[in-house]
């Protein structure tokens, strides 16, 4: 069953890369603000400014990007 | 640090979109057709129908493509706008769409062909995995390259669980795919028997893990709040959920292999590490369900919503029947019985399948500017998918719990109380008739949904490029966050890159070593290595793709040894490489089926199965009596394996073809004496080799004590 | 039955309140007010309409939100507090916006830079209604990029916001490594728990151990690394603290356990050392935590409502110094504090910096110059626009500065670093005794158990942990009844004092009472307001009373204004010289026979005689029952400035006779408390504060009584308040109670040490168990002196002043 030593070294490394990942996330400030993300993801892209200025033009178009 | 304008790419995701739905539809009605062939043996047109091939095609399909595609989909659609970024390069888009769907298409071909290496979800030959490779790697280069050039400081937890799914699936498939190629399509898995069973289900269990589980949960954090308007409910929760998800799971392959010969505590780890799995898995269930308290009036008119929450029930029930399931109690009971498939099926058409659905009902309005067509079909559609998997699922728990009590009743003066095994298929044809039922309507549910998202993409006006703005991230960082930078930039893209190469690196350098050390395993004296025929034959075996119904590996039951003879020892698998322990039993165990029936019975059998044992479902394989073996290969076939190890003395491959000759034609004389006339290079001569073979290295000794 | 009222009304479109008479119509949609129908338009200008489909009536209604002008952030010392990081070309800003509510808001908030290209990007953190802006500050300046937020309705709010807390990172870092790694390491000696014979003969029984060595070193460089390090410190200065026992007992479990693993000779105990400091730094997180939240009350300034007078158009107003805003413009008299930084505005003003910097001459600043708080103005009252939010921290830190407190060095706290120093060698010698005599006994196992438990169980943090936080509960819950302590050493002494002296004027009679009456010729408006203008500039408490009564404002110029304590006061006004105070000051008036317990002050204006106000001055409430009550465990003694005339009265009240003193002069009280100090009492004397401060410095405890707490002398050990005088003696009580909790407290954790180190020591005990019962002691022992002092306040009645509104109303 030696098989089981480069199985659990290989979870091993890829837990401890995770570990790392946890712990750059959290140096970086990642999870410094644990509540607005949650808002921020749900604005959608709406249409820059001067696009909007031609779009506003053409008034029939059917159903607006909200 | 001006605002940016820049574009996201809608063509990649329209051209996923539309691979989802195509592969979709074909995966399922291959799907159909096994059910169908379950209980009607007709239904094996040819040579390349039959269910052993199509089962490994269904499976790949629905996982790789079907599943696959959708999480493309998602991911290219969801990453750019979270990120507010391009994806990092339109060329490594492309590359990776049409790489995908190539290896799909090599797979329809290959599989019903017979060319597999029969490890479950890994039967893609060495060729097509390398291709893999490739493509995963570059859809990995694509995530991280759009990441570094983000205009979003922070990284949603979507984003965490799709870098998770990529590094971890990049991982398990180096180690599992693991093999020495013999020829173009044809190799042998590194490793052998007992530790080849491990590494296989350490793969299995993972795959499901990081490929139907954890890109999913980064779908529903991203689609669920914007179907309904709504912030997740706590996003504190998906964090610590994802972390501990992703700390535990890697280690619960082990519980696929319960009272098999792997060794106990190992038995045990598997199963701890199960039981510890509920919690981070309902945390994303609860996560996304209380998401909708108090609007739950929204749900009742939007399907879109409808298809979520029934995903995230399914995803519920079927992460807490995993960690039952992996009870030893309970295990022995559901092992090799429809109970797995009733499960497996609960969460890839409740959870992955819905979702995906969830998921297209929204994103096709939004792609092609319009409303959705017909929100009455799509309730039709939720109604039928529900319907079909309640159809689908109740049965298969009837027909195993059916099965399992009648392998092991007992009548009074202490015999089995159904010793053949066909009394205990034919008692649930009727349930695999109700599942295949269900399976029709799930699959008219989807079509139903194709029409109707057609039609809405009909009406609307595809846009390829959305333009969006936003400003950079800017890189001045106040004064105390200078290893915020240092990390930032160049050393994140190498560490990982590092990373990876030490993965690749340790895995060639430990397993080769690991290999040859392999003698000292519990070997007993009395099992030789496969002679050439019978290596031929277990080749034979595994093209057929037998393993899909037929296990060999005898439990230490009392109804399992009465019935087939003495359990399995991890010493007898020493040579199989790959091994066959299979995970179904729709046919019964052959590991002890050497010299248990005559050579003629064979014959006749797998000429025609209903004429040794009536209504029998398997499927016939007539083309065996009459195509041949092609001799050139065993040369190559006895190279490769003494290079694995399998101590076949030095230049026997020379004489090797003498010796499956005269071994052939004995065969062929005892065939003769029951009047059947065939010649010694017919591929069913190997095939009776190999099955005699099986389970007669052990009988020589006396019987050792069970073990119950 | 639908609803009539609400049928007309009609909601705003952008902040949906009801919109009455001044209703706007802008392109038929109607707003509440001119201000939001002006947002609209803005949003509308700049493309972001899409507000008002995030959120329906996201908007905040301008309606009440007043023109305020923000020039003054643009001057750096007060822009250098909020701007986090400043380049050459780009600023980056922090903002605390009390009115985000809703996703619309944060919407609207990080798409800032349509609404002005100098703003470069922002970042809202909805949890803690904070918005980081980074602009081009050659753009846009502060007070624009302010005003543009308050124009479309978050006005920055720069007072409360609250103070970051300091996150315990790197302690989290600590603990989540050590946890990775003792979960870990468990699961890699799962097989040793589930019996070693699993095993299949492979390498597995080697390499686990091996892995188990790995994990075990980052939690002991890592995670333990601070008990390493304060036990190095103490080495370096060659004394012991607490965490030398801890530490050993780390180093020894690692060293033993690993020569277990390398010579194959067992499993070692590396899974109870990962265990170990994982608890111990869960102990010492939850330690911090109570910590603070104890400091947070124990910071009684939060209870100190040192007022200050807020002008507002004509009148002025007390407001409590926490709500004193940027920009408010304070009047600060003759001998006041200088509550905030400010700039002077008019009046010259000099300063003496004493209480600051200590050396005592005066500063004087001119018009427009910045005065820091702290500073007590001699001399007119002037007018001062505050620059920065006062910090009452600042000002009690002022008043325990070591110029003032003699070194009244608490017992306790003595008591606690005398037993911590002999405590611990002590521990590390029974540790010893323990581990030498397991190890002769032939019990290597025995010997490593005994040796780290006793170490890991005694806790002397038990001790060092009573005395603070009892007495730090003990002045919170004094404060609760208005009776404000400097620091804890003032506790102890009230608890051992047995002699109380008292001074009459303004501590014993009811100052401000209604009894006003000029005797002598009727004055004129204008005679009225030079005396009103005179008296205003001085806090004490006659003066204070007479301009209430007189109120006539007139601004008039005063020059060489002086007070004599004690005496009277004497200015120019408008050039002509104004006295007011004693008759024997003026040596004009005559000596007029004044009714029982009243008080005159005598007027002369330019060398004429005018008369004088008669105060009365009523005794407190129930003043008698309560100097009766403390008379009997208590001598009282009255020391008192007046003249004879009510001696009879109070001996009723005192009893003795000899102890009550009249015409007693600053220096006279001062002598009176050194021979009774001498004679061994410990003195409380109870006075206004202002004539006999220095009576109050010298008497071990000087409470100073006051009725509006604008007023703050550093001389006294204790602020009171009037009206709580009658709770003396329940005062007196629970501090002697309070003093009981410290002893029981030391006690139980004696006994608690004494028990825990006899079961180590026949190790019976194992060290993880140790490493949790060590937190669960210090925590049991805090738990203790906290619910002590309530337990000790209810006994001794003290009844809260809010306590009595809240039951009343209830």
């Amino acid at each position: 069953m030696e098989i089981l030593i480069p199985i659990i070294l290989i979870s091993l490394l890829v837990a401890l890369g995770f570990l790392a990942a946890f712990i750059w996330a959290v140096r970086s400030g990642q999870y410094d603000d644990a509540e607005t993300p949650a808002y921020r993801m749900l604005f959608d892209n709406d249409k820059p400014a001067e696009d909007k200025k031609e779009k506003l033009s053409t008034k029939n178009k059917p159903g607006t990007n909200s | 640090m001006l605002v940016e304008k820049f574009h996201y790419d809608n063509k990649i995701v329209k051209y996923f979109l539309i691979a989802t739905v195509v592969w979709g539809i074909i995966g399922m009605l291959v799907g159909l057709l096994a059910a169908i062939q379950l209980f009607w043996p007709a239904a094996n047109i040819n040579e390349w129908t039959t269910y052993g091939r199509i089962r490994p095609l269904h499976t790949n399909a629905v996982i790789f493509a079907f599943v696959g595609n959708a999480i493309f989909t998602g991911v290219y659609h969801s990453m750019q706008r979270l990120l507010k970024a391009r994806m990092y390069s339109d060329l490594l888009s492309w590359f990776h769409f049409y790489g995908w769907q190539l290896i799909i298409v090599s797979a329809v071909i290959t599989l019903p062909l017979g060319l597999t290496s029969s490890k479950e979800y890994a039967e893609l030959e060495w060729p097509i995995d390398i291709a893999i490779t490739l493509v995963w790697v570059a859809f990995g280069v694509n995530m991280i390259g759009t990441l570094l050039r983000r205009r979003v400081k922070h990284m949603y937890v979507a984003i965490w669980f799709y870098l998770a799914s990529f590094i971890t699936v990049a991982v398990l498939h180096l180690v599992n795919s693991a093999a020495l190629p013999v020829s173009l399509f044809k190799s042998y898995s590194a490793y052998s028997g007992v530790q080849d069973a491990l590494v296989q289900w350490w793969y299995g269990h993972n795959a499901v893990a990081f490929f139907l589980t954890t890109p999913f949960l980064g779908l529903m954090y991203y689609y669920l709040p914007k179907a309904a308007n709504r912030p997740i409910y706590s996003y504190k929760l998906s964090i610590v959920h994802f972390w501990a998800l992703i700390f535990i799971y890697i280690w619960a392959g082990p519980h696929h292999l319960l009272y098999t010969a792997l060794p106990e505590w190992a038995q045990a780890l598997g199963t701890a590490f199960s039981i510890m799995l509920i919690a981070p898995s309902w945390g994303g269930m609860v996560n996304g369900l209380l998401t909708l308290r108090g609007a739950w009036d929204k749900v009742a008119n939007d399907p879109t919503l409808k298809f979520m929450i029934v995903a995230l029930t399914a995803y519920g029930m079927a992460v807490f029947e995993g960690p039952m399931l992996s009870l030893k109690n309970v295990n022995a009971i559901a092992h090799y019985t429809d109970w797995i498939v009733a499960h497996v099926h609960i969460g890839g058409l409740g959870w992955n399948g819905f979702l995906t659905f969830a998921m297209l009902y929204w994103l096709v309005p939004k792609l092609w500017n319009t409303v959705l067509y017909s929100k009455k079909l799509a309730n039709m559609h939720f109604w039928l998918g529900t319907l079909g998997i309640i159809f689908y699922a109740l049965p298969l728990y009837v027909a195993a719990l059916t099965q399992w009590f009648m392998w092991e009743e007992f009548n009074a003066d202490g015999l089995l109380e159904n010793p053949n095994f066909i009394s205990t298929v034919t008692e649930i044809m009727p349930m695999y008739m109700l599942r295949a039922l269900g399976g029709a309507i799930y699959l008219a549910g989807v079509i139903v949904m194709t029409y109707n998202l057609w039609k809405t993409a009909k009406a609307g006006s595809f846009q390829n490029n959305e333009a969006d703005e936003a400003p950079a991230l800017e890189k001045t960082n106040v004064a105390n966050e200078y290893w915020h930078r240092v990390w930032e930039r160049k050393p994140l893209f190498f560490a990982l890159l590092a990373t990876i190469a030490i993965l690749i690196g340790g895995v060639l350098e430990l397993v080769p070593s690991f290999m040859l050390k392999s003698k000292d395993i519990t070997t007993i004296e009395t099992v030789k290595p496969y002679t050439p025929l019978e290596l031929q034959g277990r080749d034979i075996y595994i093209s057929e793709g037998c393993v899909g119904c037929h296990s060999q590996m005898i439990r230490p039951f009392r109804s399992e040894t009465e019935r087939y003879g003495d359990y399995s020892k991890a010493g007898e698998f020493v040579y199989d490489r790959p091994f066959l322990w299979g995970s179904k039993r729709t046919g019964p165990d052959l590991h002890r089926i050497g010299v248990k029936y005559s050579d003629s019975w064979h014959y006749f059998h797998m000429e025609d199965p209903t004429s040794m044992t009536e209504n029998s479902n398997m499927p016939p394989y007539p083309h065996l009596l009459s195509s041949k073996i092609d001799l050139s290969t065993t040369e190559a076939k006895i190279n490769t394996m003494r290079k694995l190890g399998v101590p076949y003395e030095e230049g026997f491959e020379k004489e090797a073809n003498e010796h499956l000759l005269r071994q052939a034609n004995g065969i062929v004389e005892r065939l003769k004496t029951d009047g059947i006339e065939t010649i010694p290079e017919a591929k069913i001569v190997a095939l009776i080799a190999y099955l005699q073979r099986l389970g007669t290295d052990i009988k020589l000794e006396e019987k050792p004590t069970l073990r119950e | 039955m639908e609803d009539l009222t609400r049928h007309t009304e009609v909601a705003c479109k952008h902040c949906g309140d009801p919109c009455e008479d001044d209703q706007v119509v802008y392109d038929a949609v109607s707003f509440c007010c001119q201000g939001c129908e002006l947002v609209y338009e803005l949003l509308h200008e700049y493309g972001l309409e899409t507000f008002y489909q995030v959120g329906e009536t996201p908007g905040v209604s301008l309606k009440k939100t007043k023109s305020t002008d923000w020039e003054y952030l643009d001057h750096d010392n007060f822009s250098r507090q909020i701007i986090l990081y400043k380049d050459e070309q780009i600023a980056k800003v922090s903002f605390y916006l009390p009115t985000i509510h809703c996703s619309a808001c944060i919407w609207l908030l990080e798409k800032l830079y349509r609404l002005h290209p100098g703003i470069a990007s922002s970042q809202v953190d909805f949890s803690r209604k904070e918005v980081v802006i980074t602009f081009r500050h050659n753009e846009i300046r502060l007070s624009e990029l302010v005003s543009l937020l308050h124009s479309i309705g978050y006005t920055p709010d720069f007072q409360n916001a609250d103070t970051k807390r300091k996150p315990y990172r790197k302690l989290w870092y600590q603990i989540g490594i050590a946890g990775f790694c003792f979960g870990n390491i468990m699961l890699f000696s799962l097989p040793e728990y589930f019996g070693a014979p699993l095993f299949v003969g492979e390498g597995m029984e080697v390499l686990f151990p091996y892995l188990i060595a790995l994990l075990a070193l980052p939690v002991f460089f890592y995670s333990a690394q601070d008990y390493f390090k304060s036990s190095w410190a103490a080495f370096r200065q060659r004394t012991i603290n607490m965490d030398v026992p801890i530490a050993m007992g780390i180093v020894t479990l690692l060293i033993y356990s690993y020569w277990e693993i390398f010579t194959h000779s067992g499993q070692g105990y590396l899974d109870s050392l990962a265990a170990l400091v994982f608890f111990l730094l869960l102990g010492r997180l939850y330690q911090q935590k109570t910590y603070d939240h104890l400091r947070f009350d124990r910071d009684y300034t939060s209870y100190f409502p040192l007022t200050a007078q807020i002008l507002t158009g004509e009148s002025t107003k007390a407001v409590a110094l926490a709500e004193l805003g940027v920009g408010d413009i304070i009047i600060v008299k003759n001998e006041e504090i200088i509550p905030a930084d400010s700039i002077l505005l008019d009046g010259n003003a000099n300063i003496d910096y004493s209480f600051v910097t200590g050396e005592s001459d005066t500063v004087n600043t001119r018009k427009g110059q910045l005065l820091y708080a702290g500073g007590k103005q001699c001399g007119t009252a002037i007018r001062l626009r505050v620059t920065k939010k006062p910090s009452q921290s600042y000002l009690t830190k002022l008043w325990n500065n070591d110029a003032f407190t003699q070194n009244k060095e608490e017992y306790f706290e003595s008591l606690a670093n005398k037993i911590s120093r002999y405590f611990t060698p002590a521990i590390i010698i029974i540790a010893i005794a323990a581990g030498g005599f397991w190890w002769w006994a032939g019990m290597p196992e025995n010997a490593l158990r005994a040796f780290t438990s006793v170490l890991i169980i005694a806790c002397p943090c038990a001790l060092a942990l009573t005395s603070p936080v009892t007495l730090g509960s003990a002045i919170r819950i004094l404060g609760k009844v208005r009776f404000y302590v400097k620091n804890a050493g003032v506790v102890e002494a009230i608890s051992r004092a047995d002699t109380i002296i008292f001074d009459k004027t303004g501590t014993l009679t009811q100052p401000n009472a209604s009894g006003i009456i000029f005797r002598g010729k009727d004055l004129s408006a204008v005679e009225n307001q030079m005396i009103f203008t005179l008296l205003s500039q001085s806090i004490h408490p006659l003066s204070r009373e007479i301009s209430a009564f007189i109120n006539a404002r007139m601004d008039a110029e005063i020059t060489d204004y002086k007070e004599v304590d004690g005496q009277g006061l004497t200015a120019k006004i408008n050039g002509i010289p104004v006295m007011a105070g004693k008759s024997d000051f003026l040596d004009k008036g005559p000596v007029s026979e004044i009714s029982e317990n009243g008080s005159a002050v005598h007027i002369a204006i330019g060398e004429k005689y005018l008369g004088y106000f008669e105060l009365k001055q009523p005794y407190r409430a129930n003043m008698v029952e309560m100097i009766r009550s403390l008379g009997m465990d208590y001598s009282t003694h009255l020391l008192s400035g007046d003249n004879e005339k009510d001696r009879a009265a109070f001996e009723t009240i005192f009893g003795e006779r000899e102890n009550l003193h009249f015409n007693q002069s600053p220096e006279d009280k001062l002598a009176y408390i050194g021979r009774l100090q001498a004679g061994g009492h410990t003195t409380v004397m109870l006075g206004d504060g202002l004539n006999d401060a220095g009576a109050l410095k010298k008497s071990d405890v000087g409470i100073a009584i006051t009725d509006h707490t604008s007023f703050f002398s550093p001389a006294c050990d204790v602020i009171m308040e009037g009206s709580m005088l009658a709770q003396l003696k329940s005062i007196f009580e629970f501090s002697k109670k309070s003093i009981r909790v410290i002893k029981t407290g030391f006690f139980i954790s004696l006994i608690y040490n004494i028990v825990g180190i006899t079961i180590a020591v026949q190790a019976l005990l194992s060290p993880v168990i140790a490493a949790i019962l060590m937190p669960v002691s210090s925590f049991t022992v805090v738990i203790w002196a906290v619910g002590g002092t309530r337990l000790a306040a209810k006994k001794a009645g003290l009844k809260h002043q809010n306590n009595q509104q809240k039951s009343w109303r209830y």
